[in-house]
């Protein structure tokens, strides 16, 4: 008797799990069919008339340059503890100052804005909303013809693509691949907003700008980082007629909060290795609860007051710019090489992401005012479930075969979710890389690879 | 289940049974265990050697459920070894093994281990070599106009235009507001005056530059009383003077002797760049206490945020020293089934979980649970921030005078009022029922002492404590308090949780007045200075003539 239960039980709650887990693949087909209807009823309305993209570059105000070094020549310090390794409480306050002193003294901002005007700009006006956008066509004599839409997120900037689209440029010269790479409403030269906008919103506005500089008809690839990818895995459920193929790399966790997944969270909590392959296997991945507990616990504080108090954290951060250099590189440095290997560092490994770069990044953000208004994106879409259907859905359906997927990630990624979990949501997932070396800033860190996977999905499809 | 094992060299025959009926009997009275559970297990004629030789030599293991700790396995160890030589076995030629089966130790054994462990923790004071320093606070100029620099150097973002102000934070329009009124109007050069309005002190114990207040009202009071005033974050010293104000005016038959230190690490207890947690501020408040008032005094203890959670410590690690507590936010254990039950519950059967002056506030109504799940999402980021990466938002708060006021004062709203009546849309966000110049001197306070890091790595240092000491015996985070310690608990409607009676009787073991007062909330004393000093002193009062009695 005890035998037919111990064997039974198992059985069937396996059997009504495939049951459930099916009914749900149904239920999210017929659900995605409604939402891809409502996305074409309710797409914005552009025309090259009414909506006129002027062209962009950024300045070099001199004013505003030396203001900034006046607030840095001000800058108030602070003791670092002396019994913790430096990094382990934060960013260390002695490598602030070197940085400080450095942007104060020798950075060249007027050399990096002709950096920045590398690749034409353009602005436009979307339902009383600012889009800044890149706009590059390599190889304009080239037959064949390919759209593709970069997309990056907190705290990113489109220049990090630029060394992606050098490379593209020299090296597929038989294809003409027609760049976009938008920068989020609220983000840069996106202006700051005064609008509640989250992601579903800016999912809406990039399919917009797509159309308007490429028809109503047109078809793109979509290649997502951080917020990028989550606003990728939107436009591939709003647009699959539109969107041929999407190349994410972060997978947005938020939409592995379903049955399906945490049933292998939890076999993964005893079992590690039986939910993953064995490349995963062999960088020491992990997928159970006490993984995603960890992560929330020890890397989300950011996270927790971006989505809470944007406001209050982005006073301090809108007034000084060391304020603003800390926060922000402090998520360059985690995000790219782990706690692990940034604690007890004297620089948390940033001078190998490069000096210039990186200051760049912290002075664009710095002259476009946009710190609070980036992070209030945290806010705005973590209580957008108030707006209702589609948005209470989207993030939990599954993306058709009509899409194909391809995932790279990298290994020192923020977040991880197995490849077999993977499969479950993203019906057709025809490439799945693992890169050895490199983090969370994909193609800032590594555009060669970076291009390379992508643009590689893209051919063999 | 005690049971004691000997292991040894010798010979069986040794162990008669009437040696073995008295050995029982031994110990089972150094235990203290009936003799009924006692165990005895001999393995003699053991290939056993000691030191190399085979003389007699004997290996003990002794099991028992508590009754276990490094005094009370001295009394064993002589019991046992006084038995055993009378058959032959040297006590130099014998270990003994304590094995206390750690999971179902009792709590009272592991309550008892605390205070032997905190007089060894004790941070000791030189009393010859340790002198304290009076102290006043400066008004630099340079500093001041630094400062008046750097505010006029603000740089502002834009507010969102469709939602309520306040609901993403600090609103930026009223920020703007306060930095004008701070730059041009407020006195800070007369604040200072008023923070130097009773004597302070600084001293230096185990490195560490300890800063306090020390005033006694009514030095002629025949009565005379230790108090022990600790404030958290983001409070202040002087956020107390208003209650030693009422003190010492309504008071005037009894001699308060009123102490307010300043937590390692904040304000004028200079920024430290050593480690320092809650536990590290009882032992150095109760050593501060000690080296001023004797070292058999006895102090009462009243405590607001970390203030409430380093007295809950204080209770436990010196219980001979506390009079009583009085508390605004209790610490209550996570750990507990029941306790849980009792908060999921409560909002669904009110009446069953809840006193009658709760449930004339009608608190469960005003707070169900989704509200609250919602408030620890909202109001906890900053927590979660602090505990993890204190460093990278300090330096902010550090370099901007903006970011500091707007950090700490959105704490001062949402702590003290109601979100939905009092702040959400409101221009000031409730912060204009506060003294527009005390608010601006709490912030030039962190900003002129350089401490806003210093104090949030507390958040870091204490969670880290927590988790060393879970492991431990001496998890006394999750310990009620001693039984002998009297604990007043007094909350304000609008505290940040609120917690049921219920839940804190079982942490407070000795739970002897619980209050709950509308329109106030975190910042008790600050925001209430008067109702919260009456409770205070009445709670002193009402021990104090019991004990007379």
């Amino acid at each position: 008797m005890t035998l037919v239960k111990a064997i039974g039980i198992p059985v069937l709650l396996i059997a009504l799990l495939i049951g459930l887990v099916k009914y749900q693949n149904r239920k999210s087909l017929v659900e995605l069919e409604r939402i891809e209807k409502w996305a074409d009823e309710n797409k914005f309305k552009v025309d090259k008339i009414l909506n006129k993209p002027e062209i962009f570059s950024v300045e070099f105000d001199e004013k505003e340059w030396n203001f900034l070094k006046q607030k840095l020549s001000l800058t108030r310090y602070f003791t670092p503890l002396k019994d913790v390794p430096k990094f382990d409480y934060g960013f260390d306050p002695e490598y602030a100052k070197e940085l400080i002193d450095y942007w104060n003294t020798k950075f060249d901002w007027k050399s990096q804005v002709d950096f920045l005007n590398k690749y034409p700009q353009f602005r436009v006006n979307i339902n009383d909303t600012i889009l800044h956008y890149v706009h590059y066509v390599t190889n304009p004599s080239a037959e064949k013809k390919v759209n593709l839409l970069l997309l990056d997120g907190w705290p990113g900037s489109f220049f990090g693509f630029y060394k992606m689209i050098d490379f593209i440029d020299q090296n597929y010269k038989d294809t003409s691949y027609n760049i976009i790479v938008p920068s989020i409403p609220g983000y840069g030269y996106s202006n700051p907003t005064e609008k509640v906008l989250d992601a579903f919103d800016t999912a809406m506005f990039y399919d917009a700008i797509m159309r308007l500089e490429n028809g109503e008809n047109t078809e793109y690839y979509v290649h997502g980082e951080d917020w990028g990818s989550i606003i990728t895995t939107y436009l591939a459920k709003l647009y699959p007629k539109r969107v041929r193929a999407i190349h994410i790399t972060m997978p947005p966790f938020t939409s592995f909060f379903d049955l399906k997944s945490l049933s292998f969270a939890l076999v993964g909590q005893f079992f590690p290795e039986s939910i993953l392959t064995p490349d995963e296997a062999k960088y020491n991945f992990r997928f159970s609860f006490s993984e995603i507990l960890t992560l929330i616990i020890k890397k989300a504080g950011y996270f927790h007051i971006q989505a809470s108090k944007p406001d209050s954290m982005g006073a301090g951060m809108s007034d000084s710019p060391f304020g603003l250099l800390s926060y922000v590189l402090e998520k360059y440095s985690l995000g790219s090489f782990g706690f692990n290997q940034t604690c007890g560092t004297r620089d948390g490994l940033l001078e190998k992401l490069g000096r210039d770069e990186l200051l760049t990044i912290i002075t664009y953000y710095w002259m476009t005012n946009c710190i609070t208004s980036s992070m209030r994106l945290y806010r705005n879409t973590f209580y957008t479930l108030e707006k209702g259907w589609p948005r209470t859905v989207l993030n939990n359906l599954i993306i058709s075969e009509k899409v194909p997927v391809a995932v790279q990630l990298f290994r020192y990624e923020v977040s991880f979710v197995p490849f077999k979990v993977l499969e479950q949501k993203y019906l057709n997932l025809v490439r799945y890389n693992i890169v050895e070396d490199g983090g969370h800033f994909a193609s800032f860190e590594n555009p060669q690879k970076s291009a390379v996977d992508f643009i590689d999905f893209i051919k063999n499809l | 289940m005690p049971v004691l094992q000997i292991n040894t060299n010798i010979r069986k025959e040794n162990f008669t049974e009437k040696f073995n009926s008295n050995l029982v009997d031994v110990f089972a009275q150094t235990l203290n265990k009936p003799k009924e559970f006692c165990v005895l297990h001999v393995l003699a004629d053991q290939l056993l050697t000691f030191a190399g030789t085979s003389e007699p030599c004997a290996y003990v293991i002794l099991m028992s459920i508590g009754q276990l700790g490094v005094e009370e396995n001295k009394k064993h160890s002589k019991a046992i070894m006084d038995e055993l030589e009378k058959i032959g076995i040297p006590p130099n030629r014998m270990y003994i093994v304590f094995n206390d089966s750690h999971p179902s130790q009792s709590i009272s054994s592991k309550l008892s281990n605390l205070p032997e462990w905190a007089q060894k923790e004790k941070v000791k004071i030189d009393v010859s070599k340790t002198k304290p320093e009076k102290f006043r606070v400066e008004f630099d100029e340079k500093e001041w106009n630094f400062l008046k620099q750097k505010l006029s150097l603000t740089r502002y973002f834009t507010p969102l235009k469709d939602v309520p102000k306040f609901d993403y934070g600090f609103d930026p329009e009223y920020a703007k507001e306060l930095i004008d009124y701070w730059n041009t109007k407020f006195d800070w050069k007369s604040q200072v005056d008023f923070l130097n309005k009773y004597p302070q002190f600084r001293v230096n114990i185990n490195d560490t530059i300890l800063h306090y207040v020390h005033y006694v009202t009514n030095p002629s009071a025949e009565k005379k009383v230790n108090l022990l005033l600790l404030d958290g974050w983001p409070g202040s010293f002087f956020g107390f003077y208003k209650m030693i104000d009422f003190i010492d005016q309504n008071y005037k038959d009894t001699s308060y002797n009123i102490i307010v230190p300043s937590i390692p690490g904040y304000g004028y207890s200079n920024p430290l760049n050593k480690k320092s947690s809650p536990l590290e501020a009882s032992l150095i408040f109760n050593s501060l206490m000690e080296f001023l008032c004797g070292e058999n005094v006895k102090y009462y203890v009243h405590g607001e945020d970390w203030g409430s959670i380093i007295a809950t410590i204080l209770t436990q690690l010196f219980p001979q020293r506390i009079s009583g507590i009085h508390i605004t936010l209790p610490l209550v254990s996570e750990t507990g089934l029941k306790n849980l039950i009792c908060l999921l519950f409560t909002p669904i059967f009110p009446s069953y979980f809840l006193t009658d002056k709760e449930m004339r506030l009608n608190y469960s109504v005003r707070y169900p649970l989704r509200n609250k799940i919602w408030t620890l999402w909202d109001e906890f980021g900053y927590f979660h921030l602090q505990s993890t990466r204190p460093d990278t938002i300090g330096h902010g708060l550090t370099d901007s005078p903006v970011g500091l006021m707007a950090f700490i004062l959105e704490k001062y709203s949402f702590w003290s009022f109601n979100k939905k009546e009092q702040i959400s849309g409101r221009k000031d966000g409730g912060l204009n029922n506060f003294d527009k110049n005390y608010l601006l001197t709490i912030i030039t306070m962190y900003w002129m002492s350089n401490s806003i890091t210093s104090s949030m790595r507390f958040y870091a240092n204490a969670i880290q404590m927590m988790l060393n000491f879970r492991n431990s015996n001496l998890d006394f985070l999750n310990l009620p308090t001693p039984k002998n310690v009297p604990v007043s608990v007094q909350t304000y409607i609008n505290e940040i949780f609120v917690i049921p009676k219920r839940v804190i009787e079982t942490k407070y073991a000795n739970l002897v007045r619980y209050n709950i007062f509308e329109n106030g909330g975190h910042f008790a004393s600050f925001q209430n200075p008067e109702n919260t000093t009456k409770d205070f002193i009445e709670f002193i009062m009402q021990i104090e003539l019991n004990v007379e009695v």
